[in-house]
């Protein structure tokens, strides 16, 4: 916990306050004459707060310590803004909002430069188009709801829908491209910290990725923080010229927090509770990402916050509030995660706004075909259900919705490379694996991507493969030469 | 009403503490609910049993005037200026390496009412770490004009001559 030389404050500002109440991380100080908003207090402890309100002859200020602060203590102002430390040192570790790391056995080293946790986001003058694809390794997000470098995609769905594993796959396919990837984890149980954590290291992607974490028993100012943090220290990353991802997990249980803050404030309370100004504060922070102009180039960072929904409902305030304010959601079903669907994403249901136009002529083909076959499956499906005999044609298109499925399943891999996933959705379309049976198709499938992954020359000849195609029927044309069998060594063409 | 204020402001010059002005806070509350507490004691019993005699004797002849002039009504008017006049009191705390004696308050007291006229008390705080000349807070404003701060920056200024003299 970050503690202050509370003396030498008190004599630098000459201003003291006293605390006269205090709320849960709600404290309110008598004195402080010249306090201004949003600028860091220190407590008699060495525990630190910011001030929130300002009335006539006393300040409101939200602790940031887990343990309440005794009424009659003294406070000093401090006269700087909350900053935290930021550097490449922070790759790898795990910190919390005031930038300090949570094992004490591993302090932070090589962070020498501060910055400020709240800051405004940049203009358009800085700002370029969307332009640059970013592939999470997810087949059915890469081709059906794509993202560009830069978007702003919310995640949302029940708990335990697979959100976090889709989370945590975008983070390694992006990692695997040189990106950074900044994960923040809001007020959520150490168990669930820990997890994401030893996942991140067995992908081996962890020296790559910061973690800013608030436990749910954190003080309420912690929680409130943490996804600013995060920003600022994604900011940094693209200041040194490194694309950024970064995870904000989730802003429902932040914007709880906000609720709690309010209300202890006796802020005026709005719909469902939540203050009035519960989308500005989500809005600042989102538009904080974006794909920037640098003297180092063209640097994005690609957001991707997570909401949570009651029973699939995502009509909620927050939820509404957040859809509204991103490049689009990514919807994760129960009833789909309950159907063995994994990832559980509902593409019917989902959106993405400016995903495709950063997608090839051959990657939008794909995905229209796509979408518009499970739609007029999804028809036969209501038709089949009636228990009518089945026509040949319905039985073979619901056989090859059932080879669909399992290309987009991805119990197993946890990254299916671009390319490849063009590949195997040829193989797929192109009925080579009709005869095939399921186990047959999914070990072929591992066979192909073992290959790409172990041999650079049938790597080459993919990406090539797939680089001179347009169209889907281009693509279907010499497919063949990629397909596989038991007899068969992948990649030799028959 | 000028009889009230010259009357408060009379009351007000015998508070010259914080803990004094609690008293006579005190005293008010018990004053307004008197009628109905008081029992067989005169009013005079209860305010000595909650403030110190000085101030007890000026509240009970200042109210018993106003309850003259202007009946029940005069003395609740009364009451009620005196527990705004308390409550607007400004407070000026020091904190000083000593227990400050009847003497000294007194003496301090008389400093602030020259200086700073009317309208202020003291809050005097006891703090050894000080070593002598006081902190001074008021209106959360803070200066420290205390020995130990002298000491302080002796030690950072010239700690190099310190060091060597030491060494020698």
């Amino acid at each position: 916990m970050l503690k202050l030389d509370f003396d030498n404050f008190l004599n630098a500002t000459g201003e003291i306050g006293f605390v006269e109440r205090s709320l849960a991380s709600l404290v309110y100080v008598n004195g402080l004459p010249g306090a201004g908003l949003q600028e860091l207090v220190v407590f008699e402890s060495g525990e630190v707060g910011q001030a929130t309100a300002l009335f006539e002859g006393s300040v409101e200020i939200m602790s940031f310590s887990r343990t309440s602060v005794k009424v009659g203590s003294r406070v000093a102002r401090t006269g700087r803004l909350l900053e935290v430390p930021v550097g490449e040192g922070l790759l790898g570790t795990v910190i919390n909002p005031l930038g300090h790391s949570v094992n004490a056995l591993k302090p932070l080293m090589n962070v020498h430069e501060m910055r400020f946790v709240e800051v405004v986001p940049s203009g358009i003058t800085s700002r370029s188009r969307i332009k640059k694809s970013l592939e999470t390794g997810v087949s059915m997000v890469d081709l059906l709801l794509p993202l560009g470098k830069g978007q702003r995609e919310l995640v949302i769905g029940d708990q335990k829908t697979g959100k976090s594993r889709f989370l945590l796959r975008a983070l390694l396919a992006q990692v695997k491209v040189g990106a950074v990837g900044v994960y923040a984890i809001v007020g959520k149980d150490q168990i669930s910290i820990k997890q994401i954590e030893t996942t991140l290291s067995e992908m081996g992607i962890l020296g790559k990725v910061v973690l800013v974490v608030s436990n749910g028993d954190d003080a309420a100012g912690m929680i409130y923080l943490t996804p600013y943090t995060a920003m600022t220290i994604a900011e940094y990353f693209r200041d040194m010229g490194r694309d950024v991802l970064v995870v904000l997990d989730d802003l429902t249980v932040h914007a709880k927090t906000c609720r709690e803050i309010a209300l202890l404030g006796k802020r005026f309370p709005g719909r469902n509770s939540y203050p009035g100004d519960i989308f500005y504060t989500h809005s600042r922070l989102l538009e904080r990402a974006g794909n920037f102009l640098t003297t180092r180039g063209e640097v994005a960072i690609t957001c991707i916050p997570v909401v949570e929904t009651v029973q699939g409902d995502m009509t909620g305030y927050i939820q509404t509030n957040v859809m509204s304010m991103t490049d689009g959601h990514i919807f994760f079903d129960h009833n789909l995660f309950s159907e063995g669907r994994r990832p559980a994403i509902d593409p019917f249901l989902s959106v993405t706004r400016v995903g495709r136009q950063t997608q090839t002529q051959l990657k939008r083909e794909i995905g229209k075909e796509l979408i518009t076959f499970l739609r007029d499956v999804e028809k036969l499906h209501n038709f089949a259900s009636f228990g009518a005999e089945l026509g040949e044609h319905i039985k073979r298109a619901l056989a090859k919705e059932e080879r669909v499925r399992q290309f987009f399943d991805q119990t197993a891999h946890d990254r299916i490379p671009g390319p490849l996933q063009i590949i195997i959705f040829g193989l797929e379309w192109s009925e080579l694996w009709e005869v095939k049976s399921e186990i047959e198709i999914r070990g072929d499938i591992q066979k192909i991507i073992f290959q790409y992954e172990s041999k650079p020359d049938y790597r080459k000849r993919v990406d090539a493969y797939v680089q001179s195609c347009n169209s889907v029927g281009a693509l279907l044309k010499r497919i063949d030469g990629f397909n596989t069998s038991p007899s068969q060594v992948p990649g030799e063409a028959k | 009403m000028a009889i009230t204020q010259k009357t408060i402001s009379s009351i007000l010059r015998t508070v010259r503490t914080k803990d004094e002005r609690d008293q006579a806070e005190n005293a008010v509350s018990v004053l307004e609910g008197t009628p109905y507490q008081a029992g067989q004691d005169s009013l005079e019993d209860v305010l000595r049993r909650v403030v110190p005699l000085e101030i007890a004797g000026v509240i009970h002849k200042s109210m018993a005037d106003a309850e003259r002039a202007g009946g029940e009504e005069g003395r609740k008017e009364f009451l009620k200026t005196l527990k705004d006049a308390l409550a607007a009191l400004r407070v000026v705390r020091l904190e000083l390496a000593i227990e400050p004696t009847e003497e000294l308050i007194e003496h301090i007291a008389d400093w602030i009412l020259r200086d700073l006229g009317e309208g202020f008390i003291l809050d005097i705080g006891f703090d050894p770490s000080v070593l002598g000349g006081a902190k001074i807070i008021f209106d959360g404003r803070y200066v420290e004009k205390t020995f130990d701060a002298e000491l302080r920056s002796l030690f950072v200024s010239q700690r190099e001559d310190l060091v060597k003299e030491l060494m020698r």
